[in-house]
């Protein structure tokens, strides 16, 4: 609306302006032309008035004359005329009586002194205004006094003409503009308010997420334009926003399959393991009962014997246990776990798997429990991965230490420190080089050949570890080993351990 | 030759290094029991050496990974003092045994094996003079 009322008030200013000037020009042209009519009649009067005065007075004296111009004066009155004109005789000099004293100043005469007409606008004792006309007559008195016909009329009536002229055309003004703005807004709410109104609305429905909202708007002008453009804008925004949901619907599923694909790797690394460690228990197993089957062992011994057979058995069984449990967890289920044993059975599960490659697990402990709520096999995982990198830092053997402890840490990125089990899983290998320490935790990123490792490992685990609402840390110098710390939120009211 | 050739076995299962000892004591092998690599070569090198009056061995069973000093190490440890070693591990390949044999080891045994075998065998190269 502020629009329209913008283009009419500049419109309408305009026209008030031409109208105005116009009027007042037309006016002060009426005025001019009344008044040259005015002075026109004026002068006729005294011209024709002229040759009888003129007569008169030659043949009947200054009296008769005087007294012919004072009957023609009344005369004048009665007639009901527009101007009523007076009719004077005037002495052009300072010694006239104030009856034939001229009502213009005797200096402003001094053209109709030398026998020339002359018409002026003067003010009447009254304040009125007056037309004047001075018409000489060529009459000398014998005592060479110069005089002349006044012929007046009062300008009253032509001010109040022009002045009603003007109250006419400010109030025909005003109309006017008052209709015209009438128009304008009626036509403005029509035409601009109410499509500008909708638009808004149905911007405001877009910005609000319902996309299928669209402008009905249209008519065949801009604002039907910038209506078209809109409903082109929300298809353009409706059908990027499908793509985007598919986009992170196959995002999702890329995860989930790299997710899954790294368990699968796991478990057959921790099945390798649990294979070459079965082989020990196996061999007492298998070693024992053949010499029992064959009849060479003693009587006294058959009892030990089954007994040691039983007890690596249960060994084999729980070696097993470990590695089903891990396999047959999907995942999801978060549940407070003590990590100290978590840590603990996949130190166990991976030590064989590092003895391969001659290295030692060791597990440092307080021996106090750390609770926290975590997913056991995707901890597992994590888990996994990380011994698995360390031992591929080792390539010639060594320890990996693995640790368990509590303490206040601050998140990358917040300045708040909370409590956060922490586990560590340090080797003293060869490192990370600094310009790869970045590019570490990317999927698919890694220093091993094709075929050793699929690079998903860190990028998995850190996704496991900031769904848990923790992160990863890793701090490495080449040649002197790296460690890999796990930040995981724990329960507040346990014992400061 | 003697009545009761000294066998160096160096395992780290404890359940099974018991149970292989036994056997190859009760056969009539004096049987020295170590864990690990370092200690297998510690003996070899005390006994060889004669700064320990224990027996030196006659033949020497052992793993090949284990904590400090792979057997591969011992191997080549060994060698200097030309004594007959069998391997017997869990993580055999036919590379590694191959690197064995290459190296000087008179068999390899994979996990889980025939105990009566590796005694055979045990005979063979560290054989028993009757008593």
């Amino acid at each position: 609306m502020r629009l329209t009322a913008k283009l009419t008030a500049a419109l309408l200013v305009a026209i008030c302006a031409v109208a105005l000037v116009y009027g007042d020009i037309e006016v002060r042209r009426q005025t001019a032309a009344f008044e040259a009519q005015l002075e026109e009649s004026q002068r006729t009067v005294g011209r024709l008035f002229r040759p009888m005065l003129a007569r008169t007075w030659r043949n009947e004296g200054e009296l008769s004359a005087l007294y012919l111009v004072q009957f023609t004066r009344q005369m004048l009155r009665e007639e009901s005329v527009e101007s009523k004109f007076d009719l004077r005789w005037v002495w052009l000099d300072d010694a006239a009586s104030a009856r034939r004293l001229p009502l213009v100043a005797l200096p402003a005469l001094a053209a109709v002194a030398t026998n020339q007409e002359l018409t002026v606008t003067t003010r009447a004792p009254d304040g009125s205004a007056r037309l004047v006309s001075y018409v000489p007559l060529p009459v000398t008195p014998a005592d060479g006094r110069r005089g002349a016909l006044e012929i007046s009329s009062s300008l009253q009536p032509v001010r109040a003409y022009t002045a009603a002229s003007r109250a006419r055309l400010l109030a025909t003004l005003a109309v006017g503009i008052a209709v015209l703005a009438g128009l304008s807004a009626l036509i403005g709410m029509w035409l601009v308010g109410r499509p500008v109104r909708r638009l808004a609305e149905v911007a405001r429905q877009i910005g609000a997420g319902d996309l299928s909202a669209r402008p009905g708007v249209r008519q065949r002008d801009e604002l039907g334009y910038l209506a078209r453009e809109m409903t082109r804008m929300a298809n353009q925004l409706t059908a990027a926003n499908t793509r985007v949901a598919k986009e992170t619907r196959a995002k999702l599923q890329a995860i989930e399959h790299m997710r899954h694909a790294d368990r699968l790797a796991t478990i057959g690394k921790l099945a390798s393991g649990v294979a070459h460690e079965l082989g020990t228990p196996l061999a007492v197993v298998s070693g024992r009962a053949q010499l029992l089957a064959e009849g060479k062992v003693s009587t006294t011994e058959v009892i030990p014997f089954a007994a040691s057979i039983k007890k690596q058995a249960d060994r084999m069984a729980a070696i097993i246990r470990q590695l089903m449990d891990f396999a047959r967890h999907a995942g999801g289920e978060r549940s407070p776990l003590d990590l100290t044993k978590l840590v603990r059975d996949a130190a166990n599960m991976l030590r064989t798997l590092a003895k391969e490659s001659r290295v030692d697990i060791d597990v440092e402990a307080h021996g106090r429990p750390v609770i926290a709520p975590v997913d056991a096999s995707q901890f597992q995982q994590v888990l996994s991965n990380l011994v698995v990198n360390a031992i591929h830092a080792m390539p010639d053997g060594g320890t990996i230490t693995m640790s368990i402890s509590r303490e206040r840490a601050m998140p990358p990125g917040e300045s708040d420190q909370r409590w956060y089990a922490c586990v560590r899983v340090r080797d003293d290998g060869v490192g990370i080089p600094a310009e790869i320490g970045e590019h570490i935790f990317e999927p698919f990123f890694t220093t091993k050949e094709p075929g050793e490792g699929s690079g998903l490992g860190l990028a998995v685990s850190h996704g496991i570890i900031a769904d848990h609402d923790g992160w990863i840390e890793a701090t490495s110098k080449p040649g002197q080993g790296t460690c890999f710390s796990v930040y995981v939120p724990t329960e507040i009211d346990q014992p400061i351990g | 030759m003697s009545s009761h050739p000294c066998v160096l076995l160096a395992e780290d299962d404890p359940d099974l290094r018991e149970f292989v000892a036994s056997r190859l004591t009760t056969i009539g092998y004096r049987v020295v029991p170590v864990s690990n690599g370092l200690e297998a070569m510690q003996y070899l090198s005390d006994t060889m050496h004669d700064v320990s009056p224990e027996p030196a061995p006659d033949l020497l069973i052992t793993d090949i990974r284990m904590p400090q000093a792979d057997g591969i190490d011992v191997l080549a440890y060994t060698r200097m003092w030309t004594v007959p070693t069998i391997i017997v591990t869990a993580f055999g390949t036919p590379e590694t045994f191959e690197e064995a044999r290459s190296l000087g080891a008179v068999a390899c045994f994979s996990k889980p094996f025939d105990i009566e075998a590796l005694c055979q065998t045990v005979r063979e190269h560290a054989p028993r003079t009757p008593s």
